[in-house]
C-alpha cells in the first residue's frame, strides 16, 4: 500500500470518526495539528485505528509533530512502517 | 515465661489496627488495641479497592461489610475537560477520549470472588472493623491515647493515661497503626517528608448530588469518579457514600492551596468552577459537612520495623489518595505483618530480622504504588489513553485492583515510564505539552 492509498483511508477515518462531519475537505497538506483536528487524544485514536486497520504499530517515539502535521506526513510514516 | 500483659499492643484502631488485631487474636495471641478517639469518628479515604476483599474474608468480616449495605463499587472512571472544541473550525470533537472507565470484573484477581468492592462511610466502616476485632478476642480500649513507648527493655512498655492516671502495659511487641498521626515515626524520629509529592486536599459531603452529571455511561454513576481539572496537577474525587450522599474532594499542590490562605470554601469552589458542569451539579445539591483540609500527607519512614515494633498502614507510609490505595495498603500490610508476628511469637523472637518478609513485601508494594502515582501525575490526562489502550488496560487494572504485593514491577509501569521519558525528552512530541508538572523521582534526583 502506498502513501496516497493510506492517506485516503485516513482521510475517510478523520472525516467520519473524528470530525463528525462530511462537509469538511481535508487536503493532503491541511495542517491537522495547527487546526486542532489532531490533538493528543484524537491522535491516540488515530494510532489505534492504524493498528486495527493496517496492523501497523506506530512507535511512541514516532508520535511527533513532524510525522503528524498533515495527511501526507502521516501517509508517509505509515507506508514506511508497513514496508519495513 | 514472659511477664508481658499482652503479646501485642496495637496503637490505633483504624482499618490497619483492627485488621492486624483480628488476624492475631483469631490465631490465639493476646492483643490490646489503643484507640485515642471514640468511634464512630469521621475519616477521609472512603473508597476501597478489590485487594481489601480477601483480607475482609480472612478475618471473617466480609459478610458484615456486605450486610452493612455500603454502596458497591464496580469500577473507576475518569473525566477531563480536554479540548472539547476545535476553535478554528468550530467543530465539536467526538467525546470518546475525554473520559475513560474501567470495571473490576474485566480481570480475574486471586482470592476475589466478587466483582465489586465498596465505598464506605469511614465512621461506620472503621467502627464495624474495630468491633469485629473485639469479637475475635482483641481487647479494645477506646478514648485512650498512648503517650509513649519505652523500648529500654526487650518487652516494650506502653504508657497511656486512663481516668486521669498514668498507666502502662507491657507487651512482647508494639504495632504502630496510628495512621497519619505517625506515632512511632515521630517518637523515633524516622519520618521523612516526600521530596516530590506535596499535595493537599479539601473535602466535604454533598446530599442530592446528581452523580450522572459528568458520567458518559449513566449506569456507571456509582463508580468512583476522578475529574481532572484544567488547573495543573489538580483533581476532584467523587465517591458515593449513601444513595444520596456523595463525598467530594479537591486534591491539589500545596502552592495552590497556600495561595488560598485558609479560606477552604472559596478555594474549593474556585477549583470546581474550572469544570462548569461539575460546579453546577454541586451547587444544585446541599453540603452536609464542613469543608475539611488534609495536608502534609506525603511522607516516608527511614525504617518501618525494629526490635519489638513495626508500623503498618498510614503510620508507615502515605503518598497520595489518587488510586484509593490507603485502606488496602493498611489491611494488606496488616495481613502480611501478622504472618511475621505469628512466626515471631512462635519462636519467641521479636527482633527486627523477624519482620524481614513484611518489610520486603511492603517495600515492593509501596514502590509500585509510588511509581504508578508518580507516572500518573506526570502523564496527567494522557493516563486515560493507557486505560483505553487494550495493550495496557489489564495491567493498569491489576494495579487499580491493588494487586501489587507479589511479583516484580508491573509491565504497564515499565511501559508507561518508557513512554513518559520519550515524551519528556522530545518537545515536538504530540503529548509533550500535556504532561503534568510533577516529576517522577526517576526523572529528577530526590536530594
Amino acid at each position: 500500500m502506498d502513501e496516497s492509498e493510506v492517506a485516503d483511508v485516513l482521510r475517510k477515518y478523520l472525516t467520519e470518526r473524528i470530525l463528525d462531519a462530511t462537509d469538511v475537505a481535508i487536503e493532503p497538506d491541511t495542517p491537522l495539528l495547527e487546526w486542532g483536528i489532531l490533538n493528543s487524544l484524537t491522535t491516540t485514536r488515530l494510532v489505534g485505528f492504524v493498528r486495527e486497520h493496517f496492523g501497523i504499530e506506530i512507535p511512541t517515539e514516532e508520535m511527533v509533530g513532524q510525522n503528524f502535521k498533515d495527511l501526507r506526513s502521516i501517509g508517509r510514516l505509515v507506508a514506511g512502517l508497513g514496508a519495513a | 515465661m514472659s511477664g508481658a500483659d499482652f503479646d501485642v499492643a496495637v496503637i490505633g484502631g483504624g482499618p490497619a489496627g483492627s485488621t492486624v488485631a483480628s488476624y492475631l487474636a483469631q490465631a490465639g495471641l493476646s492483643c490490646a488495641v489503643f484507640e485515642s478517639s471514640l468511634f464512630p469518628r469521621e475519616h477521609v479515604g472512603e473508597s476501597l479497592i478489590p485487594a481489601t476483599t480477601p483480607v475482609l474474608s480472612d478475618i471473617g468480616a466480609l459478610e458484615k461489610v456486605e450486610a452493612a449495605g455500603f454502596p458497591k463499587k464496580y469500577g473507576a472512571a475518569w473525566t477531563s475537560a480536554a479540548e472539547a472544541k476545535i476553535p478554528t473550525l468550530g467543530f465539536e470533537l467526538s467525546h470518546g477520549f475525554r473520559a475513560a472507565e474501567i470495571e473490576f470484573n474485566e480481570r480475574d484477581q486471586a482470592g476475589v470472588s466478587q466483582d465489586y468492592t465498596y465505598h464506605v462511610d469511614r465512621g461506620l466502616f472503621d467502627l464495624l472493623l474495630l468491633q469485629h476485632a473485639e469479637t475475635r478476642g482483641a481487647k479494645v480500649y477506646e478514648g485512650i491515647r498512648v503517650r509513649r513507648v519505652d523500648f529500654g527493655e526487650p518487652e516494650p512498655q506502653v504508657f497511656f493515661s486512663m481516668g486521669g492516671r498514668e498507666m502502662d502495659v507491657r507487651a512482647r511487641m508494639v504495632v504502630d497503626a496510628s495512621g497519619r498521626n505517625t506515632f512511632l515515626g515521630r517518637q523515633l524520629k524516622l519520618k521523612v517528608s516526600d521530596p516530590v509529592f506535596n499535595q493537599y486536599a479539601v473535602h466535604t459531603w454533598f446530599d442530592g448530588l446528581d452523580r450522572t452529571a459528568l458520567a458518559v455511561n449513566k449506569e456507571q454513576a456509582d463508580f468512583i469518579f476522578i475529574h481532572f481539572l484544567p488547573i495543573t496537577d489538580t483533581w476532584v474525587w467523587q465517591i458515593p457514600i449513601t444513595d444520596t450522599v456523595t463525598s467530594v474532594g479537591v486534591v491539589t499542590q500545596k502552592k495552590h492551596f497556600s495561595d488560598a490562605g485558609s479560606d477552604w470554601e472559596t478555594f474549593f469552589w474556585k477549583c470546581v468552577e474550572s469544570r462548569p458542569e461539575l460546579a453546577e451539579a454541586l451547587r444544585a445539591s446541599r453540603r452536609v459537612r464542613p469543608f475539611k483540609p488534609e495536608g502534609d500527607y506525603s511522607y516516608a519512614m527511614r525504617e518501618i520495623c525494629g526490635d519489638g515494633w513495626l508500623m503498618i498502614g498510614d503510620a508507615a507510609r502515605f503518598v497520595d489518595p489518587i488510586f484509593s490505595s490507603g485502606v488496602s495498603v493498611a489491611m494488606n500490610g496488616a495481613r502480611i505483618a501478622s504472618y511475621d508476628i505469628l512466626a515471631a511469637a512462635e519462636k519467641g523472637d521479636f527482633t527486627k530480622p523477624a519482620f524481614a518478609a513484611y518489610e520486603g513485601k511492603l517495600r515492593n508494594a509501596v514502590s509500585n504504588w509510588y511509581e504508578f502515582i508518580s507516572i500518573y501525575y506526570r502523564l496527567n490526562i494522557l493516563f486515560t489513553a493507557f486505560v483505553a489502550d487494550p495493550r495496557y488496560r489489564l495491567d493498569v487494572l491489576k494495579m487499580l485492583q491493588g494487586d501489587v504485593y507479589d511479583g516484580g514491577e508491573p509491565a504497564a509501569l515499565v511501559k508507561m515510564r518508557e513512554i513518559t521519558r520519550q515524551v519528556e525528552q522530545n518537545p515536538d512530541h504530540l503529548w509533550h505539552k500535556h504532561l503534568g508538572t510533577l516529576r517522577a523521582p526517576s526523572a529528577a534526583p530526590q536530594f
